[in-house]
């Protein structure tokens, strides 16, 4: 297109200033030059007066339609039950699983005690490990088939992440903390601890090698310091790693983990590629 | 409604390159785009793809820039103001089976940030667009092809973005229907850039007021579909005369 509305026109017609005919040529050009609409917005949006009443009927119009369908009203709350339950382990699915893994724990635990003095304590080896694997299923790009176009939004960086895994760690807490009330396993304050470090280390991780295998990483190595202080005091009936002497570390260790995870934060905005080609 | 629409240069990229271990996906390639339809042609492994996924700001570049909407997408918060003006449909995008089409378009109307008094109007109005409001509560799992691909188009264009990127959009619509988003692409090109990357040339010729064909990861033809069927060459084979000139021009860009 090589003519435009000129300059003058465009305020002309914005302040209504402007002749019947010639603001129909000026309409009729606006349909279809996105330059000039936006000059034109451009120019309006200095007339207080006149975007009020641009708003006021969008409002109105808004307001106006008819309910179609299971239409959710915009709220600040249906937005966050959306981004957090929404994913490739919607609809509480690991929350299902957090729930069997930890009564499975609790029950073994409970039924089986482990001669020469204590028992294996189960339920605490592997109620830290529930949260990391809640935050990998919840967002891990590997494991959510909509993670490309995830990748292309504002929402989808660390925030998302964030929402999801205080989601998750609140959640798990919740059930841990049942779990070890009913079972009469100890004061549950370190294993949220270490909950909340291991949550964090996997986050600080995933800047580097994504969340699925940050998750995979961190509880790999849970494991094995849970299952080497263990063996090291066969007779305790709580590892060391989860006895209230312990929890400063796991403190520590979040808080560090957290600030590794805003001086990385940028990472979270594209999709760490290890694996594409 | 929406605010005033950026003015300036839509998408600018120069001198792109990004590497895969050995493999060079593009190289050194330069693009400017405007409001529009645009298509992208190439052969199979050109780079439309790699192409497609630096505009949607899934990856980045291995040097070279890319600039959206006059925005440096090396800051934070410049990149976050082009996501929410942005919309993409990749090649295979996943889906969730359990949803409806309006809980899957609403869920990106989130993730885009679309202010919250709009979410439901904006929803709707994208599954109307593309012919799904009665199948709008059905589960995703429930519909055609055709129909998954139609609510990722819903998807894309539910923050009326200001730069729509397709890929391979119309595979597994049937020819109706391929009208039907032909004619949808002309609406939203009037005020956004719409970029296309297909193999089919007749969504080009019918659809694109300009086409760019990659070959190796550059961009060696820029023009009119019209201009593209001029560059024809007779002694190539081809349906029509825009495949010829597509063929002639690939062929000669292979020997150049």
């Amino acid at each position: 297109m090589t003519w435009h509305v000129p300059a003058d026109t465009v305020r002309a017609y914005v302040h209504g200033r402007i002749a019947d005919a010639d603001a129909w040529s000026v309409e009729a050009h606006l349909s279809s030059c996105e330059q000039c609409r936006a000059e034109l917005a451009a120019e309006a949006s200095h007339v207080p007066a006149l975007m009020a009443d641009v708003d006021s009927r969008w409002s109105a119009v808004a307001a106006d339609l008819p309910a179609q369908g299971r239409v959710r009203r915009g709220t600040v709350w249906r937005e966050l039950v959306v981004l957090v339950t929404a994913g490739p382990a919607a609809r509480w699915a690991w929350l299902t699983a957090s729930l069997a893994v930890l009564a499975l724990a609790a029950g073994v635990g409970a039924i089986t005690p482990m001669t020469g003095g204590g028992e294996l304590p189960l339920l605490g080896m592997v109620a830290p490990l529930v949260p990391i694997l809640g935050v990998a299923a919840s967002y891990g790009s590997g494991l959510d088939d909509a993670h490309e176009v995830i990748a292309s939004t504002p929402g989808g960086g660390l925030r998302l992440l964030l929402m999801r895994s205080v989601t998750v760690l609140a959640a798990s807490s919740v059930i841990a903390v049942a779990a070890g009330l009913f079972s009469g396993y100890g004061s549950p304050v370190p294993w949220l601890l270490a909950s909340l470090a291991l949550v964090m280390l996997t986050l600080a991780f995933g800047s580097l090698l994504g969340v699925g295998r940050a998750a995979a990483a961190v509880g790999g190595g849970w494991a094995v310091a849970v299952t080497v202080a263990t063996l090291d005091a066969p007779a305790d009936a709580i590892p060391s790693l989860l006895t209230v002497e312990f929890a400063p570390v796991w403190l520590v260790l979040a808080v560090v983990a957290a600030l590794v995870v805003t001086v990385r934060r940028d990472a979270f905005d594209h999709i760490i590629l290890t694996t594409r080609h | 409604m929406s605010t005033p629409t950026v003015i300036g240069t839509h998408v600018e990229v120069r001198d792109l390159v990004v590497r895969f271990g050995k493999r060079t996906a593009l190289d050194g390639l330069d693009l400017t785009l405007d409001t529009g339809v645009h298509g992208l042609l190439g052969p199979n492994g050109a780079g439309k793809t790699t192409l497609m996924r630096l505009l949607a700001t899934v990856a980045k570049p291995t040097s070279g820039t890319v600039s959206l909407l006059d925005h440096d997408l090396r800051d934070h918060r410049q990149l976050r103001r082009v996501r929410r003006r942005l919309g993409y449909l990749p090649q295979h995008f996943g889906y969730y089976p359990r949803f409806t089409v309006r809980e899957f378009v609403e869920y990106f109307a989130w993730l885009k940030e679309v202010p919250a008094d709009r979410v439901p109007t904006a929803v709707d109005r994208a599954i109307e667009r593309v012919g799904l409001l009665d199948r709008a509560d059905d589960k995703l799992k429930k519909l055609s092809g055709g129909m998954l691909r139609r609510a990722g188009i819903a998807q894309a264009i539910v923050n009326d973005p200001d730069i729509l990127l397709f890929d391979e959009p119309t595979a597994g619509l049937d020819p109706e229907q391929r009208v039907e988003f032909r004619e949808l692409l002309r609406a939203i090109g009037v005020d956004a850039c719409v970029l296309v990357a297909t193999h089919l040339v007749e969504d080009v010729t019918a659809a694109c007021t300009d086409v760019t064909l990659v070959n190796g990861g550059r961009s060696v033809f820029r023009g009119t579909p019209e201009e593209l069927a001029a560059a024809a060459d007779d002694s190539v084979g081809g349906d029509s005369p825009i495949e010829r000139g597509y063929t002639t021009v690939l062929r000669a860009a292979r020997q150049g």
